[in-house]
């Protein structure tokens, strides 16, 4: 019985454990896209952005232009991969920034100034 | 006193309508595209009452963007026809004139929360319907059209033209084909998108060869949850011109589009 209590408990420990170490594994991409004037012209956007990868945490604020997400870090995803996509979605990228599970920070223009 | 007044009433009410206008018109085209590689399908049924009959036009419409500023598609009609008995062409149902639609856009100026865009269109309809004399859905000649689409998109204030030229050879149809609509959002802007929108479309047509015209207004109502978006718009003329027997009464509008 208790070889059986002490191996549940290996489990437990171990499935929490790579729990949390994939929920810190996402990379937090921040960007500032121009030209996103009304919600359903956003649809092309989103659908691009899609495509890069393992999306979760997808959020839009029109009126700042701001556009986050989260993804998973196996995808490396750079600044080049979301110039692209913006581009071929057809809008204009302002400001990127990729915040790394692993701590590291990747940034391209300045952050706008939100009252938030 | 009470004109002014009645001036005044319409003035704000127009402004609120155009000052949160959103998204896509029902029956007027837009200069904003939705991507590279994105594709729609639409359906948008027409019942269309006139004098000489009721026309029922169900197409299969589908847009295909292979570059940002470029769209490609097919328009096919799909016709039920029910002549008053006086015309002697009688009722049925047949495939109506098939379109072929290009799209580019030419100019782009994004800013914060807001664009304006302009686009080149043409539309080159292919006689495969019967010659039943049915304006844009079974004219059974070959037709060109091209016009320019200029839109501005923004959180506060929104609003699709479209000007153009339509060309028919084998008829004395030629028409300049003028359009504008402005939309009014029911619900605050959200992701994932839900949006309730009323649309108020006007659509002007000036036969040259004939001298005849029309003019026409819309009323819609348009619903998007994520990708699908479901349409209904009344359209009825304000002013008309035209040979007795083409004379418009109203029609009915039915959309659903799915982007993917």
């Amino acid at each position: 019985m208790k070889r059986i209590l002490k191996f549940s408990f290996i489990i437990f420990a171990f499935s929490f454990v790579s729990n949390a170490q994939s929920s810190s594994e996402r990379d937090a991409v921040e960007m500032k896209v121009d030209g996103l004037g009304c919600p359903f012209c956003s649809i092309g956007l989103v659908q691009k952005v899609k495509k890069l990868g393992d999306l979760k945490d997808i959020d839009t604020e029109y009126e700042t232009g701001l556009f986050m997400f989260t993804i998973s870090d196996k995808h490396e995803v750079s600044i080049e991969d979301l110039q692209n996509t913006v581009k071929k979605a057809g809008y204009t990228l302002v400001y990127a920034s990729i915040s790394r599970g692993s701590g590291e920070k990747v940034q391209f223009g300045e952050r706008p100034e939100t009252e938030s | 006193m009470k004109l002014k007044h009645l001036t005044s009433i319409l003035g704000i009410t127009l402004f609120y309508q155009i000052s949160f206008a959103q998204g896509p018109p029902i029956l007027t085209d837009k200069p904003i595209l939705l991507g590279a590689g994105n594709s729609t399908v639409r359906t948008l049924t027409e019942i269309r009452h006139t004098n000489r009959g009721r026309f029922i036009n169900t197409p299969f419409i589908y847009h295909y963007l292979p570059t940002p500023n470029i769209l490609v598609g097919v328009h096919v009609n799909y016709l039920n026809y029910l002549f008053e008995f006086s015309s002697g062409l009688g009722n049925g149902r047949n495939l109506g004139d098939i379109s072929l639609i290009g799209k580019y856009q030419f100019l782009r100026k994004d800013q914060t929360g807001k664009t304006f865009r302009m686009a080149f269109k043409t539309l080159q309809t292919l006689p495969t319907g019967k010659k039943l004399d049915i304006d844009m859905i079974s004219m059974g000649t070959y037709q060109s059209y091209i016009g320019l689409i200029a839109g501005y998109e923004s959180i506060k204030f929104g609003i699709n033209q479209e000007l153009g030229y339509a060309l028919m050879p084998e008829s004395t149809k030629d028409e300049i084909r003028y359009k504008v609509a402005f939309g009014l959002p029911l619900l605050k802007p959200s992701f994932p998108l839900r949006q309730l929108s009323l649309y108020f479309e006007y659509q002007a047509s000036w036969f040259v060869e004939r001298r005849d015209y029309l003019l026409m207004y819309a009323q819609g109502l348009q619903y998007s949850h994520g990708r699908m978006t479901f349409e209904m718009a009344y359209q009825w003329p304000l002013s008309q011109e035209l040979a007795e027997p083409e004379i418009r009464a109203h029609s009915i509008f039915l959309s659903t589009r799915l982007v993917f």
